[in-house]
């Protein structure tokens, strides 16, 4: 029992973690847990180790022997109990449907504490950008523009179309929000919330904090009197919608 | 499997115990030196920003000095500018925003020291200095040429310029926002109006309502509105057009459209100017109003007062100089207030000074042209003079005083003037242009307000800053 | 190939036909059924893994997010871990015997310094060198020497080099601290390990146990089966700490809150301790580091952001799990304290001279 128990157990974890990896990637959903640039390799690597899995099934085992001896009482419970635990996780990677972060992990990151990544907008390509182009602009490009300036003469004539979740500005969270999304930069471990301020007094009426909208409108002077955010969103229209199919930006 | 270790067999346990308790003892040490060091050392400079050419162009640019650690609040007393610059200091975490309060010199090398900067954990000060040296802006002026007249672009600091575009008798340019509007005109007596792009060289022309001829081009440097005077060709009593003010947006529709008055018709004019920022401008018409319009808005449009003449606006926009009957007044066009203005005594000679076309400087004080009677009161002479409210110097004066000054600008950063002038108006000959003529050998000559230095001519005029 | 490889394994080896261990020409109708019971499985897996995707129910936010930051841990280092296992048996099994020797100087000092070389050629992060490293030392190298290896692997690894440059260049001086930081660390923790008079007492018994096995069996399986072997072991050894290591890893991020780290990172006395604690919980695969810590690099002074880049590739909460599995607790220990202290060092002195 143990010298089996030993033998096939990652075998079984890793099989189940690759089943998990193939369908993720088969019905898209991926991207929930990792940058999409890894998304080939992660595949092919799947594959090969499926096919080590089911050989795997068949081989004859060497070194019998030396497996035979199960250790002391002690290191046994918790090698048990380990197992248990990646059990646990394992179980979940099938069971449970995947899932995007929440925004309970945006609060306990602390929005915008960073800048964001290198491929972010820059205030003097974004000044002489055709009109058009900000219609594309997402939540990253225009908080990477709020925190290299607060010139708000730079963003009158600039239409903001944005998508995010929300989560609540802790020094106003009656009447200002964020619209905010993840960026990733390897897996959602490293994944840092990023959104711009809104100005929508109010707000917890009609939405609550974690539902997905679309806001549209301009920016303008913050009007809350106790929010650090100087300039926020003045929206012309906040309208709840399905979370998108690649929630993280990169 | 066998170890194939070529490792010298070691003797026991305790060596490797003595050498793991050195390694971990030394490392420590060294930690805490290095540590020591760097908490000594105060914070440094890692990176900065400053555009450079904004910070002549646009006022309130800042420099953005980040350094490896958030520093403590500064006072603006703790920023040295040289050469000095109005400005204040911010900091927000290790960001030290040092704001200019007006445009930068150009071509300029502007040190900026930082004495006392903490950090907001420590007491122990530096000092952060950065050196950068400010843009130069493009200069556009026109050359007038055989067999064609060429739109050349040149820097103050550079000898000779490029051609941006040439074509045959050009009347006028005037440079907006990434592109040139240029009038031209054919044989015909008529006038044609292309679009030539400052980022590729493409030439679009404009159609116009109708054949006729364009004068007093207008836009603002940093807008994408341009204006022109139009005047249907031709000698019927009743023209389409007569020096009709015409506008034309180049971001919207490209289309040539009148600027309508307070009655809703098209607006005749005897002077304009673009205003220096905005879609703004300002209009007198033929009954001598002022108008403010905005040709974007309907019914936009306020009227300030009737005046013989208008003068320049300044750079900020704020305010006007016109002359009406008793003389010459600066006009704060938001509300409509006037202050007379009578040019001060040049170098206090006590000789009378009569006062011309005066422009403010955005740093303070006037530029005007002034005709100063000579001693004897025989002759007169005109000079181009810097009036500080009380006393003015002379910034330019014709060779012997033989020429004339036609027309001056004054550089957005208040700098330098720009001075068209004739040097020898009795040898002068006209270069026969039915519209727009001048005389050949016009040139532009630039003068440090400052010091009234002389810093660079051209062989041209119609200078777009 | 799995077929395959049991005739090959009746060729090699026709007078053994009786042998006492599972050396048997034919294998027993019980393995195909196993396999099968295993496909099936796998195809159960699969359509549970289906039907669950419809059910809707949700789970409080914190515990999806732990789970979501534990899966995501998994899915990402398995590819590497299983990359790393394929290595390590093409260097066990596929590699002729000696090859690495034979090419290695005789001077300690300098074939250590040879080994940390290695990982030029190995795309292959933290996670992934364990089973490599563990595939040397069943070769022949000494414990100090795949000790080398396995830190300076993941630092000077092609990916790691390429990103960090992409992030940061050549600024303050970040990369070149950090390789020659990572192969300076692995090199003197290679030679003070080198001073252990008692080589195998570093290894987990097991592993120990596993290293001294007698190399007979060579002959016994062909070198096919032997890689599924391998593989079967090396994957029950790996990935249970994998998955612990990466609920552990979630379970930090959920309830630590980033802010203090982040906090701390900007003062220049405790960034570079705030910069490995952060390094140590955020278990961040070598490869793309530098990308994940260029956002902050505008708050945290250049030497932190050279300690997080030097000690999070050797060690943190996911690759101590997984490095269990090989070394003692007290080798884990006496490792982190000393590559601790060697990253501070080269944070303190980037920060001084920088």
């Amino acid at each position: 029992m143990w010298s089996n128990l030993q033998r096939w157990r990652g075998v079984a974890l890793v099989a189940t973690a690759l089943v998990a990896t193939v369908w993720l990637a088969a019905s898209n959903q991926l991207v929930l847990y990792i940058h999409p640039r890894y998304i080939v390799f992660t595949v092919i690597m799947a594959g090969i180790a499926l096919v080590l899995v089911v050989a795997g099934l068949l081989a004859r085992r060497g070194h019998r022997d030396d497996e035979d001896a199960p250790p002391a009482r002690l290191p046994r419970l918790l090698s048990f109990l380990g197992l248990a635990i990646a059990a646990v996780i394992a179980i979940t990677m099938v069971a449970l449907p995947p899932a995007t972060l929440t925004s309970a992990t945006a609060d306990q990151r602390s929005i915008n504490s960073t800048t964001v990544g290198a491929q972010a907008q820059n205030v003097d390509t974004v000044a002489s950008s055709p009109a058009g182009a900000f219609a594309k602009f997402t939540v990253v490009d225009w908080a990477s523009l709020l925190r290299q300036t607060n010139d708000l003469a730079f963003y009158s004539g600039k239409p903001v179309d944005v998508v995010g979740f929300i989560t609540v500005d802790p020094d106003d969270p009656d009447n200002v929000f964020y619209v905010s999304r993840f960026v990733v930069t390897c897996c959602a471990v490293d994944a840092q919330p990023v959104g711009i301020p809104v100005y929508y007094p109010n707000w917890t009426s009609t939405f609550k904090a974690g539902d997905w909208v679309e806001a549209t409108g301009g920016f303008t002077a913050n009007r809350s009197t106790t929010s650090a955010q100087g300039i926020a969103l003045e929206p012309a229209n906040v309208l709840a919608v399905e979370q998108p199919s690649e929630p993280y930006l990169y | 499997m066998s170890r194939t270790s070529t490792e010298l067999r070691p003797r026991s346990l305790g060596r490797f115990r003595r050498a793991l308790s050195t390694v971990v003892v030394s490392l420590v040490v060294l930690c805490g030196v290095f540590f020591t060091l760097g908490y000594l050392q105060g914070p440094k400079l890692s990176s900065a920003q400053v555009d450079v050419k904004a910070v002549i162009d646009q006022p309130g640019q800042q420099l953005r000095l980040f350094a490896n650690q958030p520093v403590a609040q500064l006072k603006a007393a703790q920023v040295v500018v040289t050469p000095g610059a109005a400005h204040t200091v911010t900091t927000k975490g290790d960001l030290i925003a040092v704001q200019f309060a007006g445009r930068l010199e150009y071509g300029t090398r502007y040190q900026v020291r930082i004495d006392g900067v903490t950090s907001i954990y420590q007491a122990q000060p530096s000092t952060i200095s950065y050196t950068f040296t400010t843009a130069s802006p493009d200069l556009y002026y026109l050359h007038r040429g055989q067999p064609n007249d060429d739109i050349m672009r040149t820097t103050l600091g550079a000898t000779g310029g490029t051609v941006v575009y040439s074509a045959p008798h050009i009347q006028d340019f005037v440079r907006s926002e990434g592109a040139l509007a240029v009038a031209t005109l054919a044989d015909d007596k008529t006038s044609s109006l292309a679009l030539v792009s400052l980022t590729d060289g493409a030439v679009e022309q404009v159609k116009l309502p109708e054949a006729g001829v364009v004068q007093k081009l207008g836009a603002s440097p940093t807008g994408t509105m341009i204006g022109f005077t139009f005047t249907s060709a031709g000698d019927s009593i009743t023209p389409a057009y007569s020096s009709t003010l015409m506008f034309l947006d180049l971001q919207g529709a490209r289309v040539v459209a009148p600027v309508t008055g307070l009655d809703g018709k098209p607006l005749r004019v005897l002077a304009w100017q673009m205003m220096p920022e905005g879609t703004g401008l300002l209009a007198l018409s033929r009954e001598r109003s002022l108008f403010l319009i905005d040709p974007l808005t309907a019914g936009a449009v306020t009227p300030l007062g009737q005046f013989n003449d208008l003068g320049l606006v300044s750079r900020d926009g704020t305010v006007v100089t016109v002359n009406d009957p008793f003389g010459t007044a600066v006009l704060t066009i938001a509300d409509g207030t006037q202050v007379r203005i009578a040019a001060s005594p040049v170098d206090n000679s006590g000789s009378p000074t009569y006062l011309g076309v005066a422009e403010l400087v955005p740093t303070g004080g006037r530029v005007e042209k002034v005709v100063i009677a000579q001693p004897g009161g025989k002759r007169f002479s005109s000079v181009l003079a810097f009036d500080d409210g009380t006393t003015s110097t002379v910034l330019y004066r014709t060779p012997n005083d033989a020429g004339s000054i036609e027309s001056f600008s004054i550089s957005p950063n208040g700098q330098y003037v720009a001075i068209d002038t004739v040097p020898d108006t009795s040898a002068a000959v006209s270069d026969g242009y039915f519209y727009d003529a001048r005389f050949v050998g016009t040139e532009t000559v630039f003068v440090e307000i400052a010091s009234g230095k002389v810093v660079k001519s051209l062989d041209g005029f119609s200078l777009n800053w | 190939m799995s077929t395959r490889a049991p005739d090959r394994a009746r060729v090699d080896n026709p007078q053994h036909p009786g042998h006492d261990h599972d050396e048997r020409p034919r294998l027993p109708a019980s393995r195909w059924v196993w396999m099968i019971v295993g496909i099936l499985a796998l195809a159960g897996l699969l359509a549970v893994r289906g039907l669950a995707d419809g059910a809707g129910f949700s789970l409080p936010n914190q515990l999806q997010d732990l789970l979501t930051l534990s899966i995501s841990v998994v899915i990402e280092s398995l590819p590497f871990v299983i990359l790393g296992i394929l290595l390590s048996i093409i260097v066990q099994v596929w590699l002729p015997e000696g090859l690495l020797m034979r090419w290695l100087p005789r001077n300690p000092v300098l074939r250590r310094l040879c080994i940390s070389c290695f990982g030029i050629f190995l795309p292959v992060c933290e996670c992934g060198n364990v089973p490599l490293a563990r595939g040397l030392i069943v070769k022949g190298f000494t414990v100090a020497e795949s000790m080398t290896f396995l830190l300076a692997a993941p630092i000077i690894n092609p990916i790691t080099i390429v990103t960090t440059h992409q992030a940061f260049g050549f600024d303050n001086g970040i990369l070149v601290a950090r390789i020659i930081g990572g192969l300076a660390i692995a090199n003197i923790v290679g030679w003070l390990f080198s001073l252990h008079p008692q080589q195998d007492s570093l290894l987990t018994p097991r592993f120990a146990a596993e290293c001294r096995r007698p190399a007979d069996h060579e002959h016994e399986q062909s070198r096919w089966s032997k890689s599924v072997d391998l593989f079967v072991r090396e994957t029950s050894v790996i990935t249970p700490a994998l998955f612990i290591g990466a609920l552990v890893a979630g379970g930090i991020q959920v309830l630590v809150p980033r802010q203090v780290l982040v906090t701390l990172g900007s003062n220049p006395v405790w960034s570079i301790l705030a910069m490995m604690v952060l390094a140590f919980v955020i278990a961040v695969c070598s490869n793309v580091d530098a990308f994940f810590i260029l956002p902050f690099a505008s708050s945290f002074m250049p030497g932190s952001i050279a300690t997080f880049l030097v000690f999070g590739p050797i060690i943190d909460i996911k690759m101590l799990a997984i490095l269990r599995t090989t070394f003692t607790t007290r080798v884990l220990v006496q490792l982190t304290v000393i590559v601790a202290l060697l990253s501070a060092l080269i944070g303190a002195v980037v920060n001084f001279v920088v």
